[in-house]
């Protein structure tokens, strides 16, 4: 088993009245990528804060290597040079993105010959070697996301926390952005731990996915998420999840694919519906719950597929636990990792 | 109406050939603004930075005070300070009042609330990232001051320049403390109160030529690093 870098232990986070975070144990090993996925709101940003000590928690301790960075501002201090942060929407400072980039080895008392072949070898990993002379606020939103992750690779911290990192960049940019981010874990051993609403993105980069609901680490991977050999069968390409259960893909994939079946994206009937659906399948409903203003219902066709209805449908339908009923969805309602 | 176009007239005439008078006057205002501006500069910019950023019991009274103290009359100024320095007073034993320096302090204490308001406004104005990112790249506690300050430098500068501006336009506490001795404490406010007082118009129009052309290079460079400052 690797070492842990980062351990959140009965993190509570509050503001004013309003909790933001509940995390009981958090643990993070080192020398891997890992996402922290939620959709907004759910309290990532306030744990990537939390986990680079910038922010406190309300409750609960922080563990750096092993070391609790919520015991004493001395030791937060140091532990905070093991750890850096590149937010969402990242501030270069206004000079050079020379300067830029020098700022955090200066702070850790580097010579000036050091800093300026760090610079360089981070700079040039992120293509932008040119820009070296350049004022910070001439760039463009991918050029800016590039220097503050290079700014922050620089440092070589064992911990880099990105929050969003692809937020507000366009597709090309998402990709080499996507390739550094893998470069800093193989090239400099470095643990990445990024914050993304995006489930693909976090299956194509990330080797453990931690998932955050309300503020609440999440055990349970997503609703409807399957993963499994795909094969090509008449021109179309299927997965089998159980036996009778085939699912018929969005596009030609073949080998081992991960998918998901967004709940709202599921037409539950009593009876058997013609459509355009093709993936339709019946079986038993097995488990409803309510969760905010909507009912989840877990139907078994071979394996659980969860959707969601309306109270008042329910009502309509008089839906009860054991009774069979009809699922269907599009294919283009999956989404293919 | 041709006495004032020949004063006019002879006042440009004694800019053009640097006439003493224009140019003792000019001298001691320089430096007595100068000197006071600067201290009022060493004590207002860190002042109202770390009444900025730091959280403490009153601090909205203190901003208040400040605020208050922004439009102080240079009379009362001079007054308060008079009292201190003459000879009955606290620090008459000092021997100051009259002199250049009592002009410096009373300028000083006219200056150093307008730095401080200017400088805690442009502290809160300072995008919080700065200070997030610093901290974020573990820079420690006067480091990431630094930073702050330098992202902020031209409305810091914008803050200096008004206090400048300030004391070398008025004419209370140099009246008051300074006493008007021709070469020593006679300021081109001073000079132009007296001058006109006597009816000689042309050497007051003459120095106040010298005022407004200052106080228009002063006004330029505070509008461009206000543009700066918001670009």
């Amino acid at each position: 088993m690797k070492a842990e870098i980062l351990r959140l232990e009965g993190i509570r986070k509050h503001y004013g009245s309003k909790p933001v975070l509940d995390i009981s144990e958090l643990c993070v090993e080192q020398g891997a990528v890992h996402a922290l996925v939620g959709p907004n709101g759910s309290g990532k940003t306030t744990l990537l804060e939390i986990a680079a000590l910038i922010s406190v928690p309300s409750q609960g301790a922080v563990y750096i290597l092993g070391r609790d960075g919520t015991a004493d501002e001395t030791m937060r201090r140091k532990l905070r040079r093991e750890v850096t942060l590149v937010d969402q929407n990242p501030y270069l400072f206004d000079t050079t993105v020379y300067r830029n980039m020098a700022f955090g080895l200066e702070a850790r008392g580097l010579e000036r010959e050091h800093i300026r072949s760090r610079v360089g070898e981070a700079l040039e990993s992120v293509g932008l070697s040119s820009l070296a002379g350049r004022r910070a606020f001439g760039l463009s939103a991918g050029e800016i996301q590039r220097v503050a992750l290079a700014r922050a690779m620089a440092l070589r911290p064992a911990l880099l926390l990105l929050d969003e990192p692809t937020a507000n960049v366009d597709v090309f940019h998402v990709q080499i952005l996507e390739s550094l981010i893998r470069e800093a874990v193989n090239d400099m051993g470095a643990t990445v731990m990024f914050a993304t609403h995006s489930l693909a993105q976090s299956y194509k980069l990330a080797d453990s996915i931690h998932h955050l609901v309300e503020g609440r680490l999440s055990a349970a991977p997503p609703e409807n998420h399957f993963s499994g050999v795909a094969e090509e069968k008449n021109g179309e390409s299927i997965l089998r999840l159980a036996p009778g259960v085939r699912v018929i893909l969005p596009e030609a994939r073949k080998g081992q694919v991960h998918f998901s079946i967004p709940p709202e994206e599921i037409l539950l009937s009593r009876q058997e519906i013609p459509s355009s659906a093709p993936n339709t399948f019946q079986g038993r409903v097995v488990g409803m719950n309510a969760d905010r203003r909507r009912i989840l219902v877990t139907v078994d066709v071979g394996v659980n597929l969860v959707t969601v209805i309306t109270p008042k449908l329910l009502d309509d339908l008089d839906l009860k636990v054991g009774d069979f009923v009809s699922v269907s969805f599009k294919v283009f309602s999956i989404l293919l990792y | 109406m041709d006495h004032l176009l020949q004063d006019i007239v002879e006042a440009f005439r004694m800019v053009v050939r640097l006439d003493h008078e224009v140019l003792d006057a000019i001298r001691v205002t320089v430096c007595v603004s100068l000197t006071s501006t600067a201290l009022a500069t060493l004590v207002g910019v860190p002042l109202g930075f770390c009444i900025a950023v730091k959280t403490f019991f009153g601090k909205r009274l203190v901003i208040m005070l400040f605020q208050t103290l922004f439009a102080l009359p240079t009379v009362l100024v001079g007054l308060l300070v008079m009292t201190l320095l003459s000879r009955r007073g606290p620090l008459g034993d000092l021997g100051l009042l009259f002199s250049p320096t009592a002009i410096v302090i009373g300028q000083f204490l006219l200056a150093c609330p307008i730095i401080v308001n200017l400088s805690l406004s442009a502290t809160q104005s300072i995008d919080p990232r700065v200070e997030r990112t610093a901290r974020t790249l573990g820079s420690g506690r006067l480091r990431t001051a630094l930073v702050m300050f330098r992202e902020a430098r031209f409305a810091y500068l914008a803050a200096v320049l008004a206090g400048f501006g300030r004391v070398f336009a008025e004419v209370g506490v140099s009246m008051m403390l300074g006493g008007n001795f021709p070469g020593k404490t006679r300021t081109i406010t001073t000079t132009i109160a007296l001058e006109s007082s006597k009816g000689e118009f042309a050497l007051g129009i003459a120095l106040g030529f010298v005022l407004l052309f200052v106080a228009f290079g002063v006004n330029i460079i505070f509008q461009i690093l206000q543009g700066r400052t918001r670009e």
